[in-house]
């Protein structure tokens, strides 16, 4: 029987019991996914493919911590937020977008807003978000996590989710000019 | 179209309650939240308009791409991790290789791939075909036909092998997003009954059967298929179609029912102006990426005895009438409205205005400028195909030119097939490179490319269906 029909846990108890295929048939399952991930937190193409791949070594590394219990992609993202985070300690390339938000005008300026080209682009406005809110829309929106999912990956309560998700689509909302747009 | 304006705007931007807009937009609300919420939303005009705007900006959001993987990560990962590693319960934590390692095996690999494409090429002789007489033309032609049923049949084994054992397709699994599991179920089955597979017979026929059970399964108390979410009126349409269809064919009763409560969903969220929106109408201004499936759907179930959808399937031609510019270009939410290109809409608009026999109703003007403009779109195909809009576009030059295939589409197909996958876990699939496989994965592309090449055998009937002479 293929590997391909079996679910991401069946696969990781496979991978626990040596079966190199089973650990392939899981990249293959969700590489381009975490590449997407790392691409829309701002990661480069390069950058977020060598990220998808420490991720998935990780995986390897901690495949005994693993328990069927919980769900696979809930563990995974995990690893992708921490591997993340250990890369942007490392080389601090990325800039923090929360800093940038927090001085910039654009947000609470409500003439600028305004005034701003409606047009922007949906990364860009994504990247003018603070690190927190951009990873709960990343991994609501594009992912397709639960919040309850989103609790588990960024260790956080429900509530605070849910209040992550206003804020980030108010500030969006704003950045975007959404206001009249909507259709 | 325009938005009304809510009586108490100035006052609702500061309404409470829009802190639980997006958990309301994404299904995450409580059944308790959910009926106190609404029972606010039917009084606050201005938490209605709120809505609006936070789905659509989400939409947009979701409507993003940021591309496809320029790499497998496989071979890279496990040449870090050590063989005796895979006999142990744990391995240490590996070192980077440098960048300039991944480089080079990138140009390597390259130049291996360019020099395997000018060997089929010189190999494959088909620079020389185009100077072929008619007789061998016409030998090629049915060459490429083949060619073209062995993409097909191993498209197919290759959806068959990867549908779960619940029947579904699994959106999220193969890079897509599981809200649209249900949708992409319902597409992978559509491309199961290309060839009229009946699900008591055939070589897929447990792979249909299970298809349908699962759909059926995933049909809600108020009728529609699949979770609620931003985009669970493309579920809802897509479903309904196919679910029709495998009706049509099998006119099994047990459908019957289900089929009937989505028909009435459909018919119930068409909006005052003909179209539909977003998450079943209430407030939402009509689109035509949401309502051609709506309106596709509610004219196959006309035509197999849900007569009652003749008002509204007029209705909703009416309104996609008004979505047509000028230059015979079909709009998003109004004649002139292009957020995401004209391209596909106008497919869209076209197929089903030509395949229902509305086009009647146009001026022949109307109609030669929709043609030349499908034309248009055709003609400017290329290597980087969009899936979504090539079903279309496909089904729509059938409706419009009645049998005989576009001068161009030959080659978008011939394109098509040399961009299956030929080996590998994911062979007889496509990758999903384009600006919707974000929301749809492998699972999408592969569906949509299997459905475009299906059409010389599939249009006709699907097209006969809508116009009654099928």
């Amino acid at each position: 029987m293929s590997l391909c029909n079996h679910s991401d846990s069946e696969l990781m108890r496979l991978v626990k019991a040596g079966r190199q295929e089973a650990f392939v048939a899981l990249v293959h399952r969700h590489q381009q996914s975490l590449l997407n991930f790392f691409r829309r937190m701002g990661a480069y193409t390069d950058e977020a493919e060598d990220l998808a791949q420490e991720v998935f070594l990780r995986l390897f590394n901690y495949r005994s911590r693993y328990r069927p219990s919980a769900k696979f992609t809930t563990f995974l993202y995990t690893l992708a937020r921490h591997a993340r985070a250990d890369m942007m300690r490392i080389s601090r390339r990325w800039p923090e977008a929360g800093a940038e938000i927090s001085s910039d005008s654009a947000v609470t300026d409500h003439e600028h807003v305004l005034q701003a080209d409606t047009q922007i682009d949906m990364q860009s406005a994504l990247d003018r978000l603070s690190e927190k809110l951009r990873m709960v829309v990343v991994l609501s929106i594009y992912q397709g996590f639960r919040y309850r999912e989103i609790a588990e990956v960024l260790g956080i309560p429900l509530g605070t989710v849910k209040s992550r998700m206003y804020l980030a689509l108010e500030q969006l909302r704003e950045i975007l000019n959404v206001k009249e747009t909507a259709g | 179209m325009s938005r009304k304006q809510p009586d108490n705007i100035e006052d609702g931007y500061n309404c409470l309650w829009q802190a639980m807009v997006p958990s309301y937009i994404q299904g995450e609300l409580s059944e308790k939240e959910l009926v106190q919420f609404e029972d606010h939303l039917g009084g606050c005009s201005a938490c209605q308009v709120y809505v609006a705007e936070v789905r659509h900006l989400i939409r947009q959001f979701q409507k993003t791409l940021p591309g496809p993987l320029t790499r497998d990560l496989v071979p890279g990962i496990l040449e870090r991790i050590p063989q005796d590693a895979w006999t142990q319960d744990t391995s240490p934590v590996l070192p980077r290789r440098p960048r300039l390692f991944h480089f080079t095996k990138a140009a390597a690999c390259l130049l291996l791939a360019l020099a395997s494409a000018w060997l089929i090429f010189y190999f494959s002789g088909r620079h020389e075909r185009s100077l072929l007489p008619d007789t061998e033309r016409q030998a090629h032609k049915k060459e490429t036909v083949s060619r073209e049923s062995q993409v097909v049949a191993q498209a197919l084994d290759w959806l068959a092998k990867v549908q779960e054992p619940t029947g579904a397709w699994d959106g999220e699994k193969w890079g897509g997003q599981r809200n649209y599991t249900v949708g992409l179920t319902a597409l992978a089955l559509l491309s199961f009954l290309g060839s009229e597979q009946v699900p008591a017979h055939g070589p897929y026929s447990d792979t249909i059967d299970r298809a349908v059970n699962c759909l059926l399964q995933q049909q809600n108390t108020e009728g529609y298929f699949g979770p609620p979410h931003s985009g669970a009126m493309y579920n809802h349409g897509i479903a309904t179609v196919a679910l029709l269809e495998v009706y049509r064919l099998t006119k099994d009763t047990k459908l019957k029912i289900p089929l009937d409560r989505a028909v009435k969903y459909i018919r119930t969220t068409q909006t005052a102006d003909g179209g539909w929106g977003y998450f079943g109408g209430f407030i939402d201004s009509a689109n035509t990426s949401i309502s051609i499936w709506q309106l596709h759907a509610l004219i196959l179930a006309n035509r197999v005895g849900w007569e009652s959808t003749k008002k509204n399937i007029e209705k909703g031609l009416a309104w996609l009438k008004t979505m047509i510019n000028r230059e015979g270009r079909v709009g998003y939410s109004g004649p002139g409205d292009f957020p995401y290109g004209s391209e596909t809409l106008t497919a869209m608009g076209a197929f089903c205005l030509f395949a229902s026999g509305y086009e009647g109703k146009n001026s022949v003007e109307k109609n030669t400028r929709i043609k030349r403009s499908l034309k248009d779109i055709a003609s400017k195909q290329g290597r980087d195909i969009d899936y979504y809009q090539l079903y279309f576009l496909t089904y729509a030059l059938h409706a419009v030119e009645e049998g005989q295939p576009d001068r161009h589409m030959p080659n978008v197909q011939k394109a098509l097939v040399e961009r299956q996958i030929k080996s590998g876990p994911h062979s007889g699939s496509w990758e999903p490179s384009d600006r919707w496989s974000s929301a749809g994965g492998r699972i999408y592309a592969t569906t949509m490319a299997t459905l475009s090449l299906e059409a010389d055998q599939r249009a006709a009937k699907i097209i006969g269906w809508m116009r009654g002479t099928y």
